[in-house]
């Protein structure tokens, strides 16, 4: 069976695919792929289809030789690859030769980038679905990212190569949000500092919830009861300082859910590296 | 005000979130929803992707079959005879540091009093949610709540069993946590390899039992599931 070696693994690379879908009945969350457009675009410059599960990586991207050629695509944030010491352009389809080296540099633009491998990677899956899902241990490797010299094959399916090249949308420092259903509770100050202030992500985020800092947000009132929340939430604890619920995200929370953001404007979002200041607008 | 919408014999408030998620919120403080969250759920409407039950409200994620006319479908829901609840008895191995202090301040009790009244106590499964195989207990005295730490511990170990304001908490993972912790449990509520992962349902009952260090060490070396080790009393 055809294969690679995880040379370096890279900061944090996962194996994630679409999600577990149907168990936050039972506070099991979705997980799956934090950028479904990129991912989505991976996986069709491959010709695989968008259910396949893929290889997600943050930040630092890791060094992978392959045993075997194959058509491969990296989508999401630049992370300056190459194979074999020769740049390579992202949103497009590549051939790997057997013996070469995919390699990434440090992320450009974005902060999550996908490589998808034509065929189906062997990956453990658990409630059908490969994501990994480090809290519960589900998923490939138990929930744990890739490590340094682990070995991951795929079967071949369909071999195919098309010369396909995609493009991808900048990502924007503004992002669209709806009112919650306890924006209500938001002091009127704070819907104005909402929409009108800036806000940016703090390094204590990861793939449960984005932190942000900016404003204090006052609240009038707090919640009694915990209540549902799901990927996009935004969630408002008496400190102030909203968090965006995300993948990984609990399923229950005790925090006024002051807005929402759709699924795509998530895949976006997930994109924006820590620190860099950005809007949101009703 | 949110439009009402009555299903079977419940009165509830309906809030649609465009194409995104609905809330169906209890308009009667006594009235349980656990029924008609686990009734939704089993239904799988084709228009739902998530069905989240809490206390005060039924969250549906909505998915690309959703339209206009699907919430009709909500309405000629029947619910089942409610399943019989089981109760449990959990076993716990009680510790004297943990977070004592905070909880003999609040409470005014000292560690003994407040200790022989939580044994004393039937609790029951309110619901899931935070984290896969957390449980929220209800059944606490409300002069025996507790408000959550200001700053939440770093690492809250597996088996934990916590007061978080008028709740009753297990962890059944490792996770960070603001409730304040009484004791552990041996017992294995999660397993990930099954489905439903966490065999005990809304609504079923738990009866807190003290055990010896030994014994806890005992089942923590030899796991048993919630079923199992009542199957053995």
């Amino acid at each position: 069976m055809p294969s690679c070696t995880f040379i370096k693994p890279g900061l944090f690379t996962t194996i994630q695919d679409q999600g577990r879908t149907g168990l936050a009945y039972y506070a099991i969350p979705r997980s799956g792929v934090m950028d479904s457009n990129a991912a989505d675009r991976a996986n069709t410059l491959v010709g695989n289809e968008l259910t396949a599960s893929l290889i997600e990586t943050t930040m630092i991207g890791p060094t992978i030789l392959f045993h075997s050629a194959t058509t491969i695509a990296l989508t999401g944030a630049d992370m300056q690859w190459k194979i074999n010491d020769q740049p390579v352009s992202i949103n497009r389809s590549l051939y790997i030769q057997a013996g070469e080296v995919l390699k990434s540099g440090s992320a450009r633009t974005g902060i999550r980038s996908y490589l998808a491998i034509q065929g189906k990677i062997m990956a453990k899956e658990s409630y059908g679905s490969c994501s990994t899902y480090s809290y519960a241990k589900l998923g490939h490797n138990e929930g744990q990212a890739l490590k340094k010299g682990e070995e991951l094959r795929w079967e071949v399916i369909a071999e195919s190569y098309m010369e396909i090249e995609l493009s991808s949308a900048p990502i924007p420092r503004r992002f669209q949000i709806f009112c919650g259903p306890e924006y209500d509770l938001l002091a009127d100050e704070a819907k104005a500092q909402l929409v009108d202030r800036e806000f940016m992500i703090t390094p204590d985020s990861n793939r449960m919830g984005a932190r942000l800092a900016g404003p204090q947000l006052m609240l009038t009132a707090g919640l009694e009861k915990s209540v549902a929340v799901l990927p996009g939430f935004i969630q408002l604890p008496m400190s102030g300082q909203p968090i965006v619920i995300l993948q990984d995200g609990q399923t229950t929370g005790g925090y006024p859910r002051i807005a929402y953001m759709r699924k795509e404007e998530l895949s976006l979002f997930n994109q924006l590296a820590f620190k860099v200041p950005f809007k949101f607008y009703l | 005000m949110s439009p009402s919408v009555q299903i079977d014999k419940y009165e509830l408030e309906l809030e649609v979130y465009e194409t995104e998620f609905v809330l169906l919120k209890k308009t009667q403080a006594s009235q349980s929803l656990t029924s008609l969250a686990q009734q939704i759920y089993q239904n799988q409407y084709d228009f739902v992707e998530e069905v989240i039950g809490t206390e005060s409200e039924i969250c549906l994620k909505l998915n690309k079959h959703f339209n206009t006319s699907s919430l009709e479908q909500l309405k000629d829901l029947k619910l089942i005879a409610s399943p019989k609840t089981t109760t449990y008895h959990l076993p716990v191995l009680f510790s004297e540091n943990e977070d004592w202090a905070a909880i003999e301040l609040a409470s005014g009790m000292s560690r003994k009093t407040y200790l022989a009244k939580l044994l004393n106590q039937e609790f029951s499964l309110a619901m899931l949610g935070f984290l896969p195989g957390f449980l929220y207990l209800n059944g606490l005295p409300q002069k025996m709540a507790i408000p959550r730490k200001t700053t939440p511990a770093q690492r809250v170990k597996a088996g934990s069993i916590a007061i978080g304001g008028q709740y009753l908490g297990f962890y059944s993972l490792p996770s960070p946590g603001g409730w304040q912790v009484v004791g552990h449990s041996p017992i294995r509520i999660l397993d990930n390899a099954v489905l439903p992962p966490v065999s005990i349902n809304p609504g079923d009952r738990i009866i807190l039992q003290t055990i010896t260090e030994k014994t806890y060490h005992a089942l923590l070396n030899n796991p048993l599931s919630l079923i199992e080790y009542n199957e053995l009393l």
